[in-house]
């Protein structure tokens, strides 16, 4: 029954910890040009199991909500005969990054700092 | 209706995923503008995403791209029960509303034409009062198409296109056909069973009203045509873009809702059972409008002028020319005497004052709490159309309003002797001054159960007599035969009809008698039934309401109010720019 209850708040915990990052992990992989299929399966490897698991449409959407708030540049390529998109971040995008990576430093280091209070 | 299986289009496919998102998300009770923001950006991901992949049907799409379900768990649109509610009870006051407008239009077709027409021959006489459109007919079709537009107000720009919501439009299209289809049904049926009186009121002096009517029933009809054309236009234009309505918008998009709403109320429609679908309008545009300090204004104007016209409803109670009392459009028989009606009417009208300052307050928007007018220059070119528009809708209703006049005392038919008849009435005249048109009506249902062979015509002769209570008194006789030229008899099928048509100079109020003495006494029971009909010849003049409303109406046109601190804020901006 405890398990049971525990592997409940971990599917919950998962969730909400990839709904966090999922933006802030999107951006940080169109440092590089990617195209759609690309980020989709690098978004997938990189963040835990969700429960719904992550739909395409989803990170599909995040994409479009970028490029709308002009933080991601766009360019289509036709390659096999099918039209493929390449993402990367536009200077907007670059600067928005930056200081979501400071951020997240001084998250990293609060945690750090917090297990460290717990040994004490 | 979502679209089958078969030969759906990649357009089809991704309509039919927006609508069961769409109804998801009113489902989960997400918020109007979270909606329509999702939903916009998932159309621009769903194209994306359909054109780098091979999708055919809907069940590939829902497994590729994800399940709605699927989409509003990633995305943390999660179930809200009481929200969900709040979706459902807003969306169900815009379909009591639509419906509200079919029930009321079909009910102004039953109470109008049909049943004078159709049911009821005793109406004969209204027929020639709804030629001259003297009755609210034109109040209630410029009504229900204001309506209309209160609720296209509404909703406008609030739902993306692809939400299930936006199918209002398309009802609302409809509504706005029907409405011009009601008007069409309503001239056909007058024009066509009146044709008779129409040949002999245009050739004896009544020309000028029966043009001034026809000149009325165009002009609603062209405004009703026009609106219907260009909402037409609007939503055929819009329909296949992402547009929004904004840029389309003409001058009546500009005039103020809730001033609209009390318009309606105060002029359009002051009969009793349309007041309660009056005042659900006007708390649906309570909650689901912007309060500004304007609208706090302009409706606390609006139900001042209420008060003005109770003042004169109450002036022509005590006068006896109307028998009900109406305020926001709701029947009062609870008012007996004058002195008590003020007290009661005036304690309402500060209540609801109260109530809709209260209700403003708090919904007020603060940042432009302190607004103040100016004076608008439009930059730009007028459009002819609205303005044209408006001048058609001035010249249809004004004067438009009935004007009285009362029966004092029930009407006597005396059997003088065996072969004659004298039937006595008294009226009691407005205070009014100018001409005025008078038709006598007196007719007779011929029944099956009449002697064979018995042919009963009318015959005989009528008096008027008219004596002034006011200053200065005068006193006119006027008397005719029921079978001479001023008098015209028509035959339908189960009755015939005598009109006598009189043009009178009346000068204040007074009284009138009507006396027909006639030359046989129809089969027993049966005896004439006798009517009048009134009509001024100056009903064309605004009255001190109207010609507020008008001017008012302008202003909202050409006046924009502007927050001091807006001003301020341009001021400092303006400084610091030198």
């Amino acid at each position: 029954m405890k398990e049971e209850k525990n592997d409940f708040l971990m599917k919950k915990w998962r969730t909400q910890l990839s709904k966090g990052v999922l933006e802030y992990l999107v951006l940080t992989l169109l440092q590089k040009s990617r195209h759609g299929w690309d980020i989709l399966q690098l978004v997938r490897s990189f963040l835990p199991v969700t429960e719904p698991p992550l739909a395409d449409g989803t990170i599909y959407n995040i994409l479009t909500r970028l490029k709308k708030r002009e933080l991601v540049t766009e360019r289509s390529e036709i390659f096999d005969g099918r039209l493929r998109r390449y993402f990367i971040l536009s200077v907007k995008g670059i600067e928005l990054l930056a200081e979501m990576k400071k951020d997240w430093e001084k998250i990293i280091i609060s945690f750090g700092e917090a297990d460290k209070l717990a040994e004490l | 209706m979502l679209s089958s299986e078969d030969d759906l289009s990649i357009e089809d496919i991704k309509k039919n995923y927006l609508t069961i998102l769409s109804l998801e998300l009113i489902k989960r009770g997400i918020a109007e503008e979270k909606t329509k923001e999702i939903l916009d950006e998932v159309t621009i991901s769903l194209s994306e995403f359909m054109e780098e992949s091979n999708i055919e049907t809907l069940d590939q799409l829902e497994e590729n791209f994800g399940s709605v379900d699927q989409f509003c768990e990633n995305n943390s649109l999660n179930r809200n029960r009481e929200a969900a509610i709040g979706q459902y009870i807003s969306l169900g006051l815009i379909i009591t509303l639509l419906t509200g407008i079919i029930i009321l239009g079909l009910g102004l077709l039953i109470i109008y034409p049909f049943n004078r027409i159709f049911s009821n021959q005793e109406y004969i006489h209204l027929l020639t009062q709804d030629l001259v459109v003297e009755n609210g007919i034109v109040g209630s079709l410029f009504g229900l198409n204001m309506t209309t537009w209160i609720i296209y107000q509404y909703i406008k720009d609030r739902y993306s296109r692809w939400d299930i919501r936006e199918r209002i439009k398309l009802v609302l299209l409809i509504l706005y056909w029907f409405i011009f289809v009601l008007w069409i049904v309503m001239v056909v049926s007058y024009y066509t069973s009146t044709y008779e009186i129409i040949d002999v009121t245009l050739n004896y002096g009544y020309s000028n009203l029966i043009i001034e009517g026809a000149i009325r029933w165009f002009s609603i009809g062209v405004f009703l045509g026009t609106t219907a054309a260009l909402f037409t236009f609007k939503y055929v234009k819009t329909k296949n873009t992402s547009e929004s309505h904004k840029k389309d918008s003409f001058i009546f998009d500009k005039l103020k809702s809730i001033w609209i709403y009390f318009v309606i109320s105060v002029f359009v429609f002051p009969y009793p059972g349309i007041g309660v679908f009056v005042v659900l309008i006007g708390i649906s545009i309570l909650f689901y409008s912007k309060i500004t300090t304007v609208t706090w204004l302009m409706g606390s104007v609006s139900i001042l002028a209420q008060l003005v016209t109770m003042l004169f409803m109450l002036e022509a109670k005590a006068g006896g020319y109307v028998e009900d009392t109406i305020i926001f459009g709701i029947k009062l028989n609870i008012i007996n005497n004058s002195g008590n009606a003020f007290l009661f009417i005036a304690i309402i009208i500060i209540c609801v004052i109260i109530v809709w300052s209260v209700a403003c307050y708090y919904k007020l928007d603060r940042k432009r709490k302190r607004s103040f007018p100016k004076l608008k220059v439009p930059k730009k070119k007028l459009d002819i159309v609205p303005i044209l528009l408006l001048i058609i809708i001035v010249v249809a209703t004004l004067g438009t309003k009935p004007q009285y006049l009362v029966l004092e005392g029930q009407g006597e038919v005396e059997m003088v002797t065996q072969e004659q008849m004298v039937a006595e009435y008294r009226y009691h005249i407005p205070p009014v001054k100018g001409t005025v048109y008078i038709s006598l009506y007196t007719y007779l249902e011929i029944f099956e159960d009449y002697p064979p062979g018995f042919v009963y015509v009318q015959e005989g002769n009528w008096s008027i007599r008219v004596v002034s209570t006011s200053f200065p008194s005068y006193e006119l006789n006027l008397n005719g035969s029921l079978n001479d030229a001023s008098s015209h008899m028509y035959y339908f099928d189960t009755y015939q009809l005598g009109v006598t048509y009189l043009k009178l100079q009346i000068n204040g109020s007074g009284s009138m008698m009507l006396r027909f003495e006639y030359n046989h006494r129809p089969y027993h029971p049966y005896v004439p039934v006798h009517s009048i009909h009134w009509e001024s010849a100056v009903p064309w003049f605004p009255t001190p309401i109207e010609s507020g409303i008008l001017i008012i109406t302008l202003l909202s046109v050409f006046v924009r109010f502007e927050s001091l601190q807006i001003g301020k804020r341009k001021e400092i901006e303006h400084i610091r720019e030198k």
